[in-house]
């Protein structure tokens, strides 16, 4: 460290607690700078399209949607704002639900789509669109959806009800996820493997995962999911940042490691299900957002948890830019866009894991 | 407070670990050294008391029956700091010790970050405050731990080979300061410690066992007897007694060699 001088007129040294708060502040503002950066996102995102608008023409319209021309009115608030919405909702959700899967089984591997969810969600999916069949007692549009939603809750009740067991470590536990994985997968293979050439069309395009059928009615469904759950984490945050010093340190601290682990995963399982029903299998956010989070604040959940949330949020708004302009008058999948940019990542992240031993 | 343990039992799966552990006393202002062999029950004895491992028997702390509480009642209380205390998680020394803090008590802002101040300055860790965790080295990594321990000042802290990892001029200064709050807040001390030298100059009191049984409890001149070492450690050990000065514990061959 830099030796300081000292003069007549210097100020007291700073305490302890002075340069905690001042990282607080750093911290806060960084969060400050995402939600602005993920705002701008969503703005642009809505002006991008077939029809591109201006950024002002957006803001304007959806400040003042009265005195914007009809054209616009519909496109903005009927047919761009509920994806553009959509994006920043279940890239909030699969971040968050990624931070507190890494942080409840102490892998930094572990997310929706490592463990398995996405693949169940996959198999709800092609069970309705290649044979028609139900897994809840609902019909019509909302089949698909309701399918793919009741098999990743499956998956991830499968993984909780596995950590109920007693002495299951957490290393089981995402050993099972990844069977949990393979497993979905080997069913998915043997529907796509007797589906017809419409139906296996039709489930490729939904596994690659997809923004465009989003409703307002969808997004609300997916943002109350979020908005029950977020209460939860945040009023566990001690406990949640405690448990990342080593379970017996979390219960000496007085903590029902258990208890909490429990209804943290049901959160996460309720989260990543509703958002892959939603919009299919979009990889690597529920994996990258928490890093990015990490590297940026650390793991104090008081700040680790809304900047997972903001960082899942803009990187899926980009990514819905960026499947509209990166080909023109074509919108690529944008879960093939997480999973180019996540893969890389993702690859440096096992390497960089090995290396610092995640216990 | 006083602790005091009678008829303490605990299994690991079918392997039982503590077998009828009775008249164990640790009084405050006192530090009370466990001792005994790898794999005698030290960790397990003081994760009994914890709440962390479940065991059956009585466990009174100032007459108040510490089994029948809850974990987080019993964290109240005491404080368990485990052996291995080493993390990954991206949090800074400053951030780590006030968490400590804040898993115990709810209370100003300021009040917390001051107590964190008091912790961290007593333990040298002032120009650490900022870095994170995993770029700290064991040595400091464990005070970092015996930060988090004292900052919730507990009636029985518990330490778990507080200084494994330390040098020795850290070995000295830690225990040293542990004793000296021990006597300033009439706090109970519980060290399961291997350096019998360590242990006969800072302990008030040692608890000898032995594959999960009790086999001495005393004062260390009472306990650290050579026939006693040799029969805990199989070892055989020179024992002096300088006059007002720490007793000094010289190992001199083990009775059992490993094989070739």
């Amino acid at each position: 460290m830099k030796a300081t001088t000292i003069s007549p007129r210097a100020s007291a040294p700073q305490t302890t607690a002075d340069r905690y708060l001042s990282r607080r502040r750093r911290q806060h503002w960084l969060i400050a700078l995402t939600a602005m950066a993920t705002l701008t996102s969503l703005l642009i995102d809505i002006g991008t399209g077939p029809g591109a608008y201006p950024l002002l023409d957006v803001v304007k319209t959806l400040a003042m949607p009265s005195q914007a021309s009809r054209v616009l009115q519909v496109v903005v608030w009927e047919i761009r704002l509920p994806v553009a919405t959509m994006a920043i909702v279940v890239g909030a959700s699969l971040a968050v639900a990624g931070a507190e899967m890494q942080t409840l089984l102490n892998n930094p591997l572990a997310d929706p789509f490592t463990l398995g969810i996405s693949s169940a969600a996959s198999f709800g999916a092609a069970l309705a669109i290649v044979l028609g069949f139900g897994v809840l007692p609902v019909a019509g549009t909302l089949l698909l959806t309701a399918n793919a939603f009741a098999l990743a809750m499956l998956a991830s009740l499968m993984i909780w009800a596995l950590s109920r067991l007693k002495g299951v470590s957490v290393q089981t536990m995402v050993l099972m996820g990844i069977a949990i994985m393979f497993f979905f997968n080997a069913l998915l293979g043997m529907l796509q493997y007797v589906a017809s050439a419409e139906s296996l069309q039709q489930l490729v395009f939904w596994s690659l995962g997809s923004l465009n059928k989003a409703s307002w009615g969808k997004v609300a469904l997916a943002a109350l999911a979020l908005l029950a759950t977020m209460p939860i984490f945040i009023r566990a945050r001690w406990q949640l940042t405690a448990l990342r010093l080593g379970e017996t340190q979390a219960k000496s601290m007085g903590i029902d490691v258990g208890r909490l682990r429990l209804r943290m995963l049901l959160c996460c399982a309720l989260l990543s299900a509703t958002a892959v029903a939603f919009v299919g299998t979009i990889g690597f956010v529920g994996l990258v957002g928490p890093h990015i989070a990490r590297l940026l604040v650390g793991e104090d959940q008081r700040v680790f948890l809304p900047m997972s949330a903001l960082t899942g949020a803009l990187i899926l708004s980009v990514t819905s830019i960026l499947s509209k302009t990166l080909i023109p008058g074509i919108l690529l999948p944008i879960g093939i866009l997480t999973a180019l940019i996540g893969l890389p990542f993702f690859v440096s992240l096992i390497l960089r894991s090995r290396k610092e031993n995640w216990r | 407070m006083s602790l005091q343990i009678e008829r303490l039992d605990c299994s690991l799966g079918k392997h039982r670990v503590l077998h009828d552990l009775s008249g164990l006393t640790a009084r405050p202002g006192e530090i009370t050294a466990l001792i005994g062999p790898n794999g005698a029950g030290k960790s397990t004895l003081l994760k009994a008391i914890a709440g962390i491992e479940s065991a059956s028997g009585h466990i009174l702390l100032a007459g108040e029956r510490l089994d029948s509480l809850s974990l987080e009642q019993r964290s109240r209380r005491l404080y368990y700091l485990p052996q291995d205390t080493s993390t990954q998680a991206a949090l800074s020394v400053f951030e780590a010790v006030l968490l400590a803090r804040r898993t115990q008590v709810a209370e100003p802002a300021a009040t917390a970050l001051s107590a964190v101040e008091r912790a961290l300055k007593s333990l040298e860790l002032e120009p650490l405050a900022e870095r994170e965790l995993v770029a700290l080295s064991g040595g400091q990594r464990q005070r970092v731990a015996i930060a988090q321990a004292i900052v919730r000042r507990p009636a029985l802290l518990m330490l778990d080979e507080p200084t494994s990892a330390l040098d020795l001029h850290h070995q000295l200064q830690v225990l040293d300061y542990l004793q000296r709050l021990a006597r300033r807040e009439a706090m109970t001390v519980i060290l399961a410690i291997h350096d019998l030298n360590l242990a006969a100059r800072f302990a008030d009191r040692l608890w000898v066992i032995k594959a999960g049984r009790q086999v001495a409890s005393g004062t260390p001149g009472e306990v650290l007897t050579p026939a006693r070492l040799r029969a805990v450690y199989a070892i055989d050990a020179h024992v002096e007694w300088p006059p007002d000065a720490p007793p000094r514990i010289t190992p001199l061959s083990a009775l059992r060699s490993l094989g070739a």
